[in-house]
């Protein structure tokens, strides 16, 4: 019996890319376009691409060298130390979940609000929602098929009506090369970091690839898809709306695609819509379920998020539990109208992870220099040194720009940090405590030469 | 008119419906197969609930017994515990009266089963009753379940070894999901060609295989020399098969009426519902009781 | 979380139980196969290895296994010095065996045969 090593090198493509194309990036685009002069919204996202592939580069080399499900947990744990990494780890799954989910409900809601004025928007979210749920709890290879055909879809739909536009355009673009001042520019490119949110979380299906090296080169494949796409969407959108009637949108996308084809340009966009916030959500559930199932399986989280489902190898409490936190988060922002903010929050994270995944690897060369690294990156320290160089500064530059960002991240780190210093160690010794008294393997001694938990 | 109804794992192309009469009273007896899906089963026997005299429940064992102890699979429990109001049975409390019966039977009155003959019980922990009379009467046993289930070359020999075996592997085994225990759904179509081929020597050896149908099936080999096959119960194309294979003589534990055998599930099943007793109140003797009042005969069916 | 060390205690100890067992060494003398032992939460890496009835242990992993055993590092250790059954954490996904399913029973059965009542 082959136990779900199922997912090939096209599904670990679909779901890299998967997580990233959403219909909040849209949103962002647009933000970037709004950051630099004429049509240049190209370059800062194409820097934003070259700029992953650093942090792609590394997380490769990390996942190469402990190929596993827990992903940055155990990356974190052996460059640092397992606090740190506990810490960082929650912080960035409940960021990534909170801000991607919230953020693109609202846009979703947004544009089937145009449509359907009748309907109320959380509907929808809630149907979303249910769908995915359902797929995951009904398995990895399922999901799996359905993320490639919706991925590929996706990228196909998006190239057809960018070239629509700038056919319609006659290809003509305004300044194309010339972005305007630096700060615009560095902005621009910060942001730009949010349309490739969650590349990286294909890792904790490490176990789960045919070949480990699927990874780093699926990771790197929908990258480099995802480049080309957003860099031409946005362009496309630019020569078609003007640049202040998108960025004054919740939903510019269906702005450009109803100039550009009218209603039957905003249905497709509405198609777009939907299966890009499908693809999220389900790339979204399929990595922190798993994420939260590897954290219960090593007593961080309750036992119960460890249960799996005897009929399909789904973690069921995991992908059921998501689903009402994804449903609360989405009501919320309905209610408040805070996406923006929650999208400079996760690119500030997301940009925060990359640092430390570049300082990993520096640690890790030095810690485990003799482990076996299937992808090992070429040029010594250069590239790790200049992931961290290059997104240290980005972090901080959305966070300068944003103070709500700040204080929701800053608030979010202590809740962390104090659920790991005291729930923690209880789920622990709640653990310790439930095994049978007559045990036969020996109990640790704490003193000189004995073994003691981290 | 009593209802029972037979709810199986296996497949549901041995599906049938009949009316019978048994001790004086109509029974209608059918059998639904759910081709070994597990919430499928769930779903009919909650639908059924209630609404018949009887459920057996086939293609899945609940209890084994080992001696006095009871094992109960889990899988097993799940489905008993479904079916909150009909009285539900597996067969198993029948099954370890009456096929010690048979084989007394078989060894009093034909000349089928005699001391020192070499018997191979493909699977004996299902049928504890016999493996134990089997080997009471003087039967050179061969116990395959470890050989079968796991490809295991280790043919057990002793009751004593048989039951150290149980108990030391039981409590954790039926725990397990009951398809990685027993072939349930399509795999019972199919034979294990590697097993057959690895294996064919134990069957080729023995003058008796028995055990469970669908393990016999399973394992068996091409060229058999005119063995007795002994085992619960088996439909027309089952008959054609052991006959291209080369078996000799068919005996069917399972009591026949009217040109039909039926699984010990649904005989349990029938006779619950003419006792009218709960289940806690049945004993072997009642059991007992009945297939003599029944006339009960294993039916003998020669294949050559 | 327990250490590499004390999982490969444990392979020893289970390593010793199996090989004065003699009942085992017959059952096994054609199952020859290549165990991997992995843990999801520490680098902890080993082979265990059954060749013509007796067991082995090495440190790492071999190429081409017939069997991977992963789990966290807590569960391997008590597993393997009988504390608890392969069944639990098989059964709620904390135990991942790849392998065939006869080998899958036949691991979980030389437990049960070693540490069983």
């Amino acid at each position: 019996m082959q136990l779900k090593k199922v997912l090939t090198l096209r599904t670990v493509v679909a779901t890299s890319a998967g997580l990233t194309l959403a219909t909040s990036t849209f949103v962002a685009a647009v933000q970037v376009a709004g950051y630099v002069l004429g049509d240049t919204a190209w370059i800062a996202i194409l820097t934003g691409g070259i700029l992953c592939f650093l942090a792609a580069a590394c997380f490769s080399e990390l996942n190469g060298l402990l190929p596993t499900a827990n992903g940055i947990r155990l990356y974190f744990s052996r460059a640092f130390n397992d606090q740190v990494s506990l810490t960082v780890s929650i912080l960035y799954m409940t960021i990534v979940i909170v801000g991607v989910v919230g953020a693109e409900s609202y846009v979703l809601s947004r544009v089937l609000g145009e449509v359907f004025p009748a309907v109320p928007p959380y509907m929808w979210v809630v149907l979303l929602l249910l769908l995915v749920t359902l797929m995951n709890i009904r398995g990895l290879k399922i999901a799996g098929v359905f993320q490639d055909v919706i991925t590929y879809g996706l990228l196909a739909s998006l190239m057809v009506i960018s070239l629509l536009a700038l056919h319609k355009g006659n290809f003509q673009l305004n300044a194309p090369f010339a972005p305007g001042g630096a700060s615009g520019l560095i902005n621009a490119v910060a942001l730009g970091v949010f349309l490739f949110v969650g590349f990286e979380w294909v890792t904790p299906l490490a176990e789960e690839v045919t070949k480990v090296k699927q990874i780093s080169k699926g990771m790197m494949i929908a990258l480099g898809l995802l480049s080309v796409t957003y860099a031409v969407f946005t362009v496309a959108m630019t020569v078609a709306v003007p640049k202040d009637v998108l960025v004054a949108s919740a939903a510019p996308h269906m702005v450009f695609a109803r100039t550009l084809l009218g209603g039957p340009g905003a249905a497709w966009m509405v198609a777009i819509s939907l299966a890009a916030s499908v693809t999220t959500f389900n790339a979204g559930m399929l990595s922190v379920s798993r994420f939260m199932y590897a954290s219960a399986r090593e007593h961080v989280l309750p036992a119960v998020f460890s249960r799996v489902s005897m009929r399909f190898f789904t973690p069921w409490v995991s992908i059921v539990a998501l689903f009402f936190v994804s449903l609360t988060v989405a009501g919320v922002i309905l209610l408040t109208h805070r996406y923006l903010v929650l999208l400079k929050l996760a690119a500030a994270m997301e940009s925060i992870v990359y640092v430390l995944a570049g300082l990993a690897v520096i640690n890790l060369r030095r810690r485990m220099p003799d482990s076996p690294r299937p992808y090992k990156i070429k040029g010594g320290l250069v590239i790790p040194v200049l992931t961290v160089v290059v997104f240290a500064p980005l972090a901080l530059a959305v966070l300068y720009t944003d103070l709500w960002a700040l204080i929701d991240l800053a608030a979010a780190f202590l809740v962390c940090l104090i659920y790991v210093n005291t729930a923690v160690p209880y789920l622990k010794k709640k653990y310790e405590a439930r095994k049978p008294a007559g045990r036969r393997r020996p109990s640790r001694t704490t003193g000189e030469g004995g073994m003691e938990e981290n | 008119m009593k209802k029972v109804v037979s709810v199986s794992l296996g497949s549901s192309k041995r599906d049938h419906k009949v009316q019978v009469e048994l001790l004086g009273e109509r029974f209608e007896i059918s059998r639904v197969g759910t081709d070994g899906d597990f919430n499928r089963a769930l779903e009919v026997l909650r639908e059924l609930d209630g609404k018949v005299d009887a459920i057996g429940l086939g293609g899945i064992d609940v209890y084994l017994f080992v001696r006095q102890k009871r094992y109960a699979i889990h899988d097993g429990l799940k489905l008993m515990e479904a079916v909150k109001v009909t009285p539900v049975v597996d067969g198993s409390g029948l099954k370890n009266t009456l096929e010690r019966e048979v084989v007394r039977i078989l060894a009093e009155n034909t000349g089928l089963l005699k001391k020192g003959m070499k018997v191979l019980m493909v699977s004996s922990l299902d049928r504890f009753g016999m493996a134990e009379a089997l080997y009471d009467m003087g039967c050179d046993m061969t116990y395959g379940d470890l050989i079968f289930t796991m490809g295991m070359p280790y043919p057990v020999k002793t009751v004593a070894e048989l039951e150290d075996i149980a108990n030391r592997t039981l409590p954790e085994l039926v725990k397990m999901p009951f398809q990685m225990l027993y072939p349930t759904g399509k795999k019972q179509e199919s034979q294990d060609e590697a097993k057959v081929q690895k294996f064919a020597g134990y069957y080729y050896e023995a003058e008796v295989i028995a055990g469970d149908f669908h393990l016999i099936r399973r394992f068996m080999p091409a060229g058999m020399s005119g063995q007795t096959i002994l085992t619960n119960t088996t439909t027309r194309d089952d008959i054609e098969f052991l006959r291209e294979k080369g078996a000799g003589t068919l005996v069917t534990t399972t009591p026949e009426f009217e040109g039909r055998s039926f699984g010990t599930n649904v005989i349990e099943a029938a006779m619950v519902a003419i006792l009218g007793k709960t289940l806690e109140r049945i004993d072997a003797e009642d059991y007992l009781e009945l297939l003599r009042n029944l006339n009960f005969q294993p039916r003998i069916l020669r294949l050559t | 979380m327990a250490t590499h060390l004390e999982i490969t205690e444990s392979l020893k100890v289970f390593q010793d139980n199996y090989n004065s067992n003699q009942r085992l060494k017959i059952m096994n003398r054609d199952w020859n196969r290549v165990v991997v032992i992995k843990a999801t939460d520490i680098e902890s890496l080993n082979t265990f290895i059954v060749q013509d009835g007796l067991v082995s242990i090495k440190e790492g992993a071999l190429e081409n296994p017939d069997l991977t055993v992963i789990s966290d590092s807590e569960t391997l250790a008590d597993m393997f010095y009988g504390d608890i059954t392969p069944t639990e954490p098989y059964n709620n996904g904390t135990l991942r065996i790849i392998g065939q399913e006869d080998d899958i029973i036949r691991l979980d059965f030389i437990s049960l045969m070693i540490w069983g009542e």
